[in-house]
């Protein structure tokens, strides 16, 4: 029995400070990495990831969003003083993607597709340029959704259960429809009609641009006779999304939804329900679709390869990172396995209980593929312009689309535009 | 002769009083302009080799209606806005100048205060007060009972172009006035004695003799407007989101470099853009000055 | 009686115009600043005439975003040796086109005009590889050395030198054995004073408040100046609006401070006329 015992504790002794070893604390690479982030999120990642690899200091520079193509532009062309690692909104991030100053992952010494199978396939696909090189990954995914207000559901059409509202909400003729019965009772159902353009948006059959052509898909072409129809209704608040307005309603008494990704329940309702607390849900509308996200890769001419590698194998790569981070935050992430780790979680307070995880775990599984062009910036830019123009009544249907075609043949004139 | 030549020799010390403004003038300035007309004749992206396109730029400026259509846009914001802001700016130093109003130093202090706020954060405070049914200025609207509130401000093309106006009028008005007032200062007072002598009304030697002995003063004033207002950027960017809209009624042809080099990156486009418009900008410079010396020459 | 009813209501008028005048100047700037002591939240759903609550939570969101006071410093660092170098540069730069005549005058003055008009949005692009190639990036440098050639202030110095100084002044200094240079620091500087404080007051507002040129040569957030940090603040979810309105408050300050030490210089100009 002694000698059971004796052995037993000489086992422990020594596997115990294994297991503790197995977090890998890495101190052999050590150096300064530079990485220049449109956004403040990345930086929250820092401290967990100095746990793991102490002896490498992460310097992140925020550069305004807007500017900076602006600012990363003339440092890639001159060759001097570019970061390490540097982001790309979903905005602009195809266009990052395709011009080349971003590192293949899929090469030595990062062979990324060793992990890149647990990603969700769009952020994979968005990061892929026109070869098929994987130049950039994210740690956000970002599907969407319509978070609703549940008292005014219950009070208008009976019921707040999520099923029940996307069987009422499956389609745009429906939508409309609801949207005529909370206006009845002085509800505006919508907080502003360009939200739902991201979701008309993944509705398309073919993109923006084909063989270096312009292409207007039919859906795009509906859309504009929706905008109409709300925006002469009266169905949504009459601002611009993030205007000061749009982002109160979150709180007002006559706002129904918002059709907004993931972020749009993170940024947008999360900090603002303190009267609306637990009385928000999540449910999806006609169509599941993606926008948005934030994107990093490893710039092509880094002298720090290894360190960069390191930090961006641990925000896009690794599963647990992800689930601590997720935990702390709220943010839905990259990771298939940490979404569904998650997703046995806690459900949100601010959603009554339901786990947002678990929700946008579903919406992953059906969304369309990705149909992102470098163009697509600007040629939304214009495409809503002119939607707006024709839903005022400024322009009809027919002057609206020609005019639409002549902004894209104004900002990309070397697209072949009819 | 001696003394000519001796005169001569002192004219040659120009030179040396100019010197260090061109020195550095050449080191700092002339590339980054040089660079720019430069880029004009070829096509960039930024990133690869640009390409030569000879005057294929040139060629599509002047077939470009959106270009002709923010040089209207410009030259309209600016004009609704100078006229104003010199008929102030006149006011206020004649009623400075020749009446003893109590607090005159801290009404001019205020009335430069705008000034000194960055475009950008103005554009953005109007943003919240106009924009939306539920903006701030709709909401007292709405509480006054004014009828047809709440308005769609921002959907509509002249409140917006005059709301521009308003805020370059608001943001120079005061910098206006320190300036006429400071050119009246190198005015000899001898002069006043000897018009009211004359039995001047306070007006008359305002207009008669005030004014053309600030002639260089209120050029520099219309020149550096022209040159200011043609070249308008934030105020419109950021209050419009770089979009010009509704309908492009603000997009300023600098919006329109600016979307085109750094959002579609068109750089060499863009550049020749920027060339058209400095060619506009000194035709107008050239004709105001011509008008203005015509007329001081009319005087004498 | 009705002369001096009338002079009674000009007098009247005369101020109430004054007034309005001095309301709309000052009603936006009071909104800025009232703005940055308000929640977020309270921002953008009501009108707020007087002072929040959340100066203090806002002051703390502002720091752990950016280093206010760093970018304050650098800010700080370019503009006072930019305006010094603007003020001085440009009134002797103005002397030399307007009190004498030499060969090529004509041409040279209008290349100082000239240089204004290109506007200046794509220039950054051949400003940044121009300092690049000077070794001159991330550096203060960049923004203060061309205070030197200042455009605006030579042409309008230059128009105040021509009306206000007569060559009676330079002949007689002349005749006293005074150098050319000597002339300008001891006799003509000190009489445009007036407007060469007017031009520093605005030259110090137009370097202050900066942002591409600053945002695109500068590579290190710690050397950021104040707009580039207060467009950082606005965050990409554009949820901070309380710490923006904040470092826009703090922003305003100095410059305020400026304007009121130039203006010693101004006041005493006006009602002192041209010495002699």
């Amino acid at each position: 029995m002694k000698k059971v015992l004796l052995f037993v504790l000489m086992v422990f002794c020594f596997v115990i400070p294994l297991t503790v070893y197995a977090e890998e604390v890495n101190t052999d690479l050590s150096g300064t990495l530079e990485v220049w982030s449109s956004g403040e999120e990345l930086g929250r990642f820092v401290e967990a990831f100095n746990k793991q690899y102490p002896n490498i200091k992460v310097n992140i520079t925020v550069v305004p969003n807007a500017d900076f193509v602006a600012k990363i532009t003339p440092t890639l062309a001159s060759g001097q003083g570019a970061p390490d690692i540097f982001t790309g909104e979903s905005d602009y991030v195809k266009y990052l993607v395709n011009i080349g100053y971003w590192d293949d992952l899929r090469a030595d010494p990062y062979n990324c597709e060793k992990y890149t199978d647990d990603v969700w396939d769009y952020v994979k696909s968005v990061g892929t340029d026109s070869t098929g090189a994987i130049r950039a990954l994210s740690w956000q995914a970002a599907p969407g959704s319509i978070i609703y207000r549940r008292d005014m559901a219950k009070d208008v059409l009976g019921t707040d259960d999520p099923a029940e509202l996307a069987k009422l909400l499956n389609s745009n003729e429906a939508m409309l429809d609801v949207a005529a019965k909370f206006k009845e009772k002085g509800i505006k159902m919508f907080a502003s009609w360009k939200d739902i353009m991201n979701m008309q948006f993944s509705n398309r059959a073919q993109p923006w641009v084909v063989d270096g052509k312009l292409v207007i898909d039919d859906s795009m072409l509906s859309f504009m006779d929706m905008a109409k129809t709300i925006v002469e209704n009266g169905y949504d608040l009459n601002v611009d999304p993030w205007a000061p307005e749009w982002t109160a309603a979150v709180e007002s008494d006559d706002t129904f939804c918002y059709v907004l990704p993931t972020w749009g329940y993170q940024f947008v309702v999360k900090p603002a329900a303190k009267k609306t607390l637990g009385k928000w849900g999540l449910t999806e509308g006609p169509v599941p679709y993606v926008k948005g996200g934030t994107w990093l890769g490893i710039y092509k001419g880094s002298q720090k390869k290894d360190l960069a590698w390191a930090f961006l194998k641990f925000v896009t790569l690794d599963s647990e990172a992800q689930q601590n981070y997720a935990k702390q935050y709220g943010e839905y992430v990259s990771l298939k396995s940490a979404d569904m780790a998650l997703a046995e979680g806690p459900g949100e307070e601010v959603l009554a209980g339901q786990n947002l995880f678990a929700f946008y775990n579903e919406e992953m599984k059906k969304i369309p593929n990705d149909l992102m062009t470098p163009y697509d910036g600007q040629i939304n830019n214009a495409f809503l312009s002119n939607t707006q123009a024709y839903a005022t009544g400024a322009l009809d249907k027919d002057a609206a689309i020609k005019q639409f075609k002549e902004d894209v043949a104004t900002a990309y004139p070397d697209l072949i535009v009819e | 002769m001696i003394k000519a030549k001796k005169q001569r020799n002192k004219g040659y010390y120009g030179y040396l009083f100019i010197m260090p403004f061109f020195i550095i003038f050449a080191v700092f300035e002339l590339y980054p302009i040089a660079y720019t007309f430069y880029l004009s004749f070829h096509k960039w992206d930024g990133l690869m080799p640009s390409t030569y396109t000879g005057l294929n730029n040139f060629n599509r400026l002047i077939h470009d209606k959106i270009f002709f259509l923010t040089i209207k846009n410009t030259f309209r914001i600016w004009i609704c806005n100078f006229i104003p802001q010199m008929l102030v700016a006149m006011i206020l130093s004649a009623l400075f100048t020749f009446n003893k109003i109590r607090g005159m130093s801290f009404f001019r202090a205020v009335y430069y205060l705008p000034n000194l706020i960055t475009a950008a954060s103005v554009g953005l405070l109007f943003n919240l007060l106009f924009n939306g049914d539920k903006s701030v200025i709709n909401h007292i609207l709405i509480a006054l009972g004014v009828k047809g509130a709440p308005f769609n401000f921002f959907q509509n093309k002249v409140f917006v172009s005059g709301l521009v106006s308003y805020i370059q009028w608001w943001m120079w008005f005061g910098y206006t006035t320190i300036i006429v007032m400071a050119g009246i200062t190198t005015i000899d007072s001898s002069v006043y004695d000897a018009a009211l002598v004359d039995g001047a009304t306070k007006f008359q030697t305002y207009r008669y003799i005030t004014l053309p002995l600030i002639r260089k003063t209120i050029i520099y004033l219309t020149i550096t407007s022209i040159i200011g207002g043609m070249q308008l950027f934030d105020v419109p960017a950021t209050m419009t989101n770089g979009s010009g809209d509704p309908m492009k009624s603000v997009l300023t042809t600098s919006m329109y470099i600016y979307n085109q080099g750094f959002k579609s990156h068109n750089y060499g486009y863009a550049s020749m853009v920027s060339v058209g418009l400095f060619l506009i900008i000194a035709v107008l410079s050239i004709f105001a000055l011509q008008t203005m010396q015509k007329k001081e020459s009319e005087n004498d | 009686m009705t002369d001096k009813f009338k002079s009674y209501f000009s007098k009247i008028s005369l101020y109430l115009f004054l007034v309005i005048l001095l309301l709309l100047s000052l009603i936006p700037f009071y909104l800025m600043i009232i703005n940055g002591t308000h929640k977020s939240f309270d921002i953008v759903t009501k009108l707020n005439l007087f002072p929040g609550h959340n100066l203090s939570e806002n002051y703390e969101t502002l720091q752990s975003h950016v280093n206010i006071w760093q970018g304050f410093l650098n800010s700080l660092c370019i503009a006072v040796p930019f305006t010094i170098l603007s003020g001085y540069f440009g009134a002797l730069t103005a002397y030399g086109f307007a009190k004498y005549h030499f060969p090529g005058e004509k041409i040279l003055f209008s290349i100082v005009l000239a240089s204004m008009m290109l506007p200046p949005q794509l220039s950054i692009i051949g400003f940044y590889q121009l300092n690049l190639k000077l070794k001159l990036l991330n550096s203060y440098f960049p923004f203060i050395l061309p205070g030197i050639a200042n455009a605006t202030t030579v042409f309008f110095m230059r128009g105040m030198i021509e009306q206000g100084i007569p060559d009676s002044i330079m002949e007689a200094a002349r005749l006293e054995g005074c150098s050319e240079f000597k002339i300008f620091n001891r006799i003509v500087l000190p009489c445009v004073m007036p407007g060469v404080a007017t031009m520093c007051i605005f030259n110090f507002v137009s370097c202050w408040n900066n942002y591409l040129g600053p945002l695109i040569i500068m590579t290190e957030s710690k050397k950021y100046t104040l707009p580039v940090m207060i467009a950082m603040i606005k965050g990409l979810y554009l949820s901070n609006y309380g710490a923006m309105y904040l470092a826009i408050a703090i922003s305003i300050v100095p410059i305020i401070i400026v304007y009121a030490f130039c203006s010693k210089f101004i006041i005493n100009g006006l009602t002192a006329g041209s010495e002699k």
